[in-house]
């Protein structure tokens, strides 16, 4: 498998992934700690498969990590805003 | 030719720099926008720092969102669009696809129905059993209702009479309340007011089974009862069976107090706008690196534009703000 091959996949994972987080937003429409939790993994998981991806390709550093943290917290707090009010 | 044309160009920016000091500001402020090839870095707007800041401008807009109403109460809250009528279709026609018999809308239930959404606004909480243990049942009790069954279902900030079901229904608690054969009435209000300083809707449904069976409601009772609450019913019912029924306290209706704002669509709003204005940001960064064939050391900028995209549809189209009880 070539880099791009490799890439594509990567992002088919994270595609699928997201898809699923909105499904399952979907189905606990009307469950506050569903939708957090959900939220919740959704920015673990990209954490996770941000560092996982950079690693993969030997390109670590922390201001990558930093980046992927960043970005985490960050989406996690724009679905709170909606879940919140 | 091409190159004399790059150097004129170059000249002309030179010149501006000494001469036309706002050219060289406007050039930095650029660059806020746009990744550095000399750091390999994103642009400072898209940097870890910058993204910290958005989120604690999001933080900050929160918690003035949950001060403005004690200072304030009213001013923020959510409108919504919801009526007895729809609620009462809604709910008998769930009843109907689950192959039971559907529900009268019985004027005491519809009285207890009002006094609990109004007991919970004057008492500001949010619960089957308000904080001086008066339960559901009083108000059914105090409305002269004999039953041998009764239940109770309450929903608030909900936008539309179906979104109100819908949670019900998905509720395996409500949803056996909705669903139950035990029960031949319903009432309902729908009560706007200011509960924690929100202007919003609550709903309140309440079911039963009066003891003496000749005591439901009958059809003309029904539309009687549709027309005092102002939702102008039609339904189909033989004459001799039409009488009188005394006068009902009347909920107020979502027409009369609204807020000011839609705190929901307000807070929504604000998210997506700064998510917009990161998503920009990134396309820009994806443009620029390609057009001047910068290598970055950065996370993937693919994948946060995905990841932006899903969270703004999630937030704008997804999330809903009601809650049921």
């Amino acid at each position: 498998m070539n880099s791009k091959e490799k890439q594509l996949v990567e992002n088919v994972v994270l595609v699928i992934v997201l898809s699923l987080m909105l499904l399952l937003l979907l189905f606990f429409r009307y469950n506050y700690m569903g939708q957090v939790l959900v939220g919740l993994f959704t920015s673990v998981f990209y954490v996770t498969w941000g560092i996982i991806h950079r690693a993969m390709e030997g390109r670590v550093t922390r201001f990558i990590v930093a980046e992927y943290v960043s970005v985490g917290v960050f989406v996690f707090l724009m679905l709170l805003t909606a879940l919140t009010f | 030719m091409k190159r004399s044309r790059v150097q004129k160009r170059q000249r002309k920016v030179v010149r501006n720099w000494r001469y036309k000091t706002e050219a060289i500001e406007k050039f930095q402020f650029v660059h806020y926008f746009l990744p550095h090839p000399e750091g390999k870095s994103r642009a400072p707007l898209l940097s870890s720092y910058a993204l910290i800041v958005y989120g604690l401008v999001i933080i900050i807009l929160m918690g003035i969102f949950r001060i403005i109403p004690s200072i304030v109460p009213g001013v923020l809250g959510y409108a919504s669009d919801i009526n007895v009528k729809q609620l009462l279709d809604y709910t008998n026609q769930e009843r109907k696809d689950a192959g039971l018999p559907t529900l009268r809308l019985n004027e005491k239930l519809t009285e207890a129905a009002g006094e609990k959404a109004k007991h919970m606004f004057e008492h500001n909480y949010w619960a089957h059993i308000a904080p001086d243990g008066t339960e559901p049942w009083d108000f059914i009790l105090g409305k002269n209702y004999d039953y041998s069954y009764a239940g109770e279902n309450l929903a608030k900030n909900f936008y539309y009479s179906k979104e109100v079901i819908n949670a019900w229904m998905k509720s395996p608690s409500h949803r056996d309340n909705l669903l139950s054969p035990n029960y031949n009435e319903i009432g309902f209000a729908v009560v706007n007011g200011v509960l924690d300083g929100y202007e919003t809707t609550l709903v309140v449904q309440i079911f039963g089974k009066p003891r003496d069976l000749t005591q439901i409601a009958t059809a003309p009772e029904e539309e009687i009862l549709l027309k005092k609450l102002g939702q102008g019913a039609k339904i189909a019912a033989p004459e001799a069976e039409k009488e009188q029924i005394r006068p009902l306290i009347l909920p107020r209706t979502s027409e009369e107090v609204l807020p000011s704002l839609d705190v929901n669509i307000a807070m929504r709003g604000v998210s997506v706008a700064i998510g917009m204005f990161v998503f920009t940001l990134l396309i820009l960064d994806i443009w620029y690196s390609k057009k001047k064939g910068l290598f970055k050391f950065t996370g993937n900028t693919w994948a946060h534009v995905i990841l932006m995209i899903f969270v703004m549809v999630g937030v704008w189209f997804v999330l809903k703000p009601g809650k049921i009880l």
